[in-house]
């Protein structure tokens, strides 16, 4: 916590020494950006590894099969938006608490560790902004406040330390209209910018539940492609089902299966598999197994 | 587990009652009852389950004490009869009749379930009691019915016996003749009636005979012999005489006046004769004079006054003659004329027709009885088919009534044996061979069983609701239904990662099982201590059964 305190204290002190430049020169189209970018407008938070850790977040230290998975969402997504030139990418679910945010802040993550690639993290769940808490940080102001007072967006950006290339634009105050402000002329405009401003940028925005709410609805058609998370044992079938179906027009490029059990964990030795017996009910005890295991997260 | 540990304990204590064959075999004195065993005690346990019984047994042991308050009078009897338990001992015996192998019941035993061992017990001793009270009664009664009923029975057969005896008697009395017992007799004595008769008839017709003969023969002869005179000379009978001395007359009257002495004495004699023979009677000559008297009267009136002297005269005659009328009496006629036969062949004919007329008379009279005889036979015998018929009816109904009576007598005679049998307790009969105990451990529950009935079906509805929720269970699972049935790629599967909070969470969770199952490992043994079996005692029983499983 200690460290959380330093950080914002230093945040504010940078917002203030970044002072009147606010709305900074936009780059030139198409300009040559170099691969190491100063963020010099942009204030640096310090983040600790450990926090993450037990937050979940990868920080790209410990190999485990976590990052690798990761790693290979990474490497698929970056195929299709390579593929079809795009670089706005819309991260939601068919419910809630499925595991959407921390995806979002992995891929993220994961994007950032790729050379050559800078990834801006906009929070667009304006009803419950939570993409800082996984970094323990606490802005003053976010996404809500460019829309609702014209903030300006470098004042609100914030630069997790340790983490290259990765820009986070926290969502600020819970806005209790936020479908209407995602579809303002404002956002889209802001979106636009977004996507032109740096071309080797990806951006990433996590967005509400897709049938809780009409936000993601609204707010899909600015984006280029859309990510489905799905939570193993938790969503219903047919919830994803209709979560494809709504985000029919936009450019799904997959789904993310999450939590899962069935995959291999990061518990085990590499190379190491159980021993497989052929047994019809070893299949119904790991199904047990697994059974426990979710109910026993559940209670927790 | 809970219900087996608090599950009030139930007591049961059971008599084992046996039915005993009667002593005497039955081939010699055959009980009245011959209904099947249970199927008595079965309409024992009936009188014995009667509310009232019930109900007094418990009272008087205080039975069902926590449900009397709020539970009816029916509903504690409804509870104490399915606490009572009757089972049938059965053997299998071969029936001696059909040569198969049936089901006897040769005993029964007899249970009491209840909460306290003591009162149980007591209930069972009472219940035992009642049965076998209940089935002396019933035995005795049923015996003494029986006897009651054949005695009545008997006695109204007798009174009936009685009664077609009497009917009988009057009937052959009323019929005496035409019974058919005198059948034959009555037709012997007509063929013998008859035989007489023709008998008689013949007689008869022969006597006729003779008769009309005898008459021809009368007619022949004089009844009076010729008389002779003196000079030898046959005399003429006076009729001979009256007609010559009547054609001498009629002679002398036409040759000589009336004065002649000839015609006088002709007259006179004439006169004589018919006297004699009776043609004329004096009466009759007065008679005759009188109605003359009177004719010339009548002509002397007309001719004459009243007072003439020949009227005068006349009148004075006619007066005389008809006071001499009045005053001779008449004379019978015949014996003017009777003059004696003396003809003897006349008189011996004559004799012979009077006898023959006699016989004739005798041998009428007896065909007339004869003929009524017959006709009565006849109608005796006609009349016997009928009788016959009445009488064998009568003769049936009596015969009827004997045999049933003669039937009744001897069983009647039975049943007083077989009621002798029961007074003597020598029939079949209920005997006690295990009197109830005082049960000492309680019968039920059967707290093991509970519990591994318990744990067995915890464990099965726990793997069945596990089956039932993978089954139920429409969530997002497989990584390959995922991408065919949303029809998108799936791009990644990301693992679970844990944390430290969860490290934490599953050491918490682990310990609080091994905590959980310790303690009620722990719980278990000391109930089972408590409840079911010293643990001692069982360690010593496995240590026995584990030397046995090694010795054998």
């Amino acid at each position: 916590m200690e460290r959380i305190k330093e950080a914002l204290e230093r945040a504010r002190q940078e917002r203030q020494h970044a002072g009147g430049g606010a709305n900074g020169t936009p780059m030139p189209r198409g300009g040559v950006v170099p691969a190491q970018i100063a963020y010099t407008q942009t204030r640096h938070a310090e983040v600790s590894s450990e926090f993450l850790r037990e937050k979940r977040v990868i920080t790209g230290r410990d190999p485990d099969t976590f990052t690798d998975a990761y790693g290979i969402l990474r490497t698929q997504v970056l195929q299709r938006l390579r593929e079809n030139n795009w670089n706005v990418l819309a991260v939601t679910s068919p419910g809630g608490h499925e595991g959407k945010t921390l995806t979002t802040i992995n891929l993220a993550i994961s994007l950032a560790m790729e050379v050559g690639y800078t990834v801006l993290l906009v929070d667009a769940d304006l009803r419950h902004p939570d993409v800082h808490t996984y970094f323990g940080l606490e802005p003053e102001y976010g996404l809500s406040d460019y829309l609702v007072s014209d903030k300006p967006i470098s004042e609100l950006l914030l630069k997790p330390a340790g983490i290259q290339g990765l820009v986070i634009l926290p969502g600020g105050k819970p806005l209790p209209n936020s479908a209407e402000m995602l579809n303002s002329p404002k956002m889209s405009r802001l979106v636009e910018e977004f996507k032109t401003r740096y071309p080797s940028r990806i951006v990433l925005f996590d967005l509400p539940p897709l049938l809780a709410t009409a936000d993601a609805i609204s707010f899909a058609p600015y984006v280029d492609a859309a990510l489905l998370v799905l939570e193993e044992g938790k969503t219903p079938m047919h919830d994803a089902q209709r979560a494809t179906e709504l985000l029919k027009d936009t450019h799904l490029i997959g789904v993310v299966l999450n939590k899962s059990l069935s995959a291999p964990n990061d518990d085990k030795q590499p190379g190491w598999k159980p021993p497989q017996w052929n047994i019809p009910w070893s299949a119904g005890v790991g199904k047990i197994r697994q059974w426990i295991g979710r109910l026993a997260r559940r209670k927790g | 587990m809970l219900a087996a540990l608090l599950w009030p304990p139930t007591y049961r204590s059971s008599a084992t009652i046996l039915i005993e064959e009667q002593g005497i075999p039955a081939d010699l004195v055959r009980s009245t009852i011959t209904t099947y065993a249970w199927q008595r005690i079965q309409t024992i346990s009936q009188r014995v389950m009667s509310r009232t019984n019930l109900l007094e047994i418990a009272d008087k042991y205080k039975l069902y004490q926590s449900k009397r308050a709020f539970e009816t009078n029916e509903e504690i009897v409804e509870r104490m009869r399915t606490d009572i338990k009757l089972e049938p001992v059965s053997a299998e015996v071969m029936d001696p009749r059909t040569g198969r192998p049936t089901a006897a019941t040769i005993a029964f035993t007899l249970s009491f379930d209840g909460e306290s061992p003591a009162v149980t017990q007591k209930v069972a001793n009472e219940l035992t009691t009642l049965y076998l009270n209940e089935n002396i009664k019933s035995r005795t009664e049923r015996v003494t019915e029986t006897y009651d009923f054949l005695t009545s029975e008997a006695d109204k057969l007798s009174q009936q016996i009685a009664e077609l005896e009497s009917q009988q008697a009057t009937f052959k009395e009323k019929n005496v003749n035409r019974l058919p017992e005198l059948k034959d007799f009555n037709m012997q004595q007509m063929d013998r009636t008859e035989t007489q008769l023709r008998d008689v008839q013949n007689e008869l017709r022969s006597l006729e005979e003779r008769k009309v003969y005898l008459d021809a023969q009368l007619s022949q002869v004089q009844p009076s012999g010729p008389v002779f005179s003196s000079d030898g000379q046959p005399v003429l009978n006076k009729e001979a005489r009256l007609k010559s001395t009547k054609t001498e007359y009629a002679v002398a009257s036409a040759r000589y006046s009336p004065e002649h002495p000839d015609v006088i004495r002709l007259k006179r004699e004439m006169e004589g004769l018919e006297k004699q023979t009776g043609t004329v009677s004096g009466r009759q000559e007065e008679a005759k004079q009188l109605s003359q008297l009177r004719g010339e009267l009548a002509a002397a009136r007309e001719k004459y006054s009243a007072d003439h002297p020949d009227v005068v005269r006349l009148s004075r005659q006619i007066e005389t003659l008809e006071s001499n009328l009045k005053a001779t009496p008449e004379l019978p006629e015949t014996s003017a004329a009777a003059e004696k036969p003396d003809n003897p062949a006349y008189i011996s004919l004559k004799t012979q027709l009077e006898g023959i007329e006699v016989g004739m008379r005798v041998a009428n009279a007896k065909r007339d009885q004869l003929q009524a005889k017959l006709e009565g036979y006849e109608k005796r015998i006609v009349q016997t088919p009928q009788v016959e018929r009445e009488y064998l009816n009568l003769k049936r109904d009596y015969e009827n009534a004997q045999i049933k009576y003669k039937d009744i007598k001897a069983k009647q005679m039975e049943a007083q044996v077989g009621q002798e049998m029961e007074k003597e307790r020598k029939g079949e009969r209920f005997s006690l061979i295990d009197p109830p105990q005082l049960p000492e451990e309680p019968f039920k529950p059967n707290r093991p069983a509970i519990i591994f009935l318990g744990l067995v079906l915890a464990v099965g509805s726990g793997l069945g609701y596990a089956a039932v929720a993978e089954s139920m269970d429409s969530t997002v699972r497989n990584m390959r239904s995922v991408s065919t049935t949303l029809n998108t790629v799936l791009l990644s599967v990301i693992p679970y990662k844990e944390n430290r909070e969860d490290i934490v969470k599953k050491a918490k969770t682990k310990k609080m099982i091994v905590t959980t199952v310790a303690v009620s490992i722990v719980v278990v043994v000391i109930l089972a201590h408590l409840l079911w079996t010293p643990l001692d005692i069982l360690w010593f029983k496995g240590i026995r059964k584990a030397e046995g499983i090694i010795g054998g």
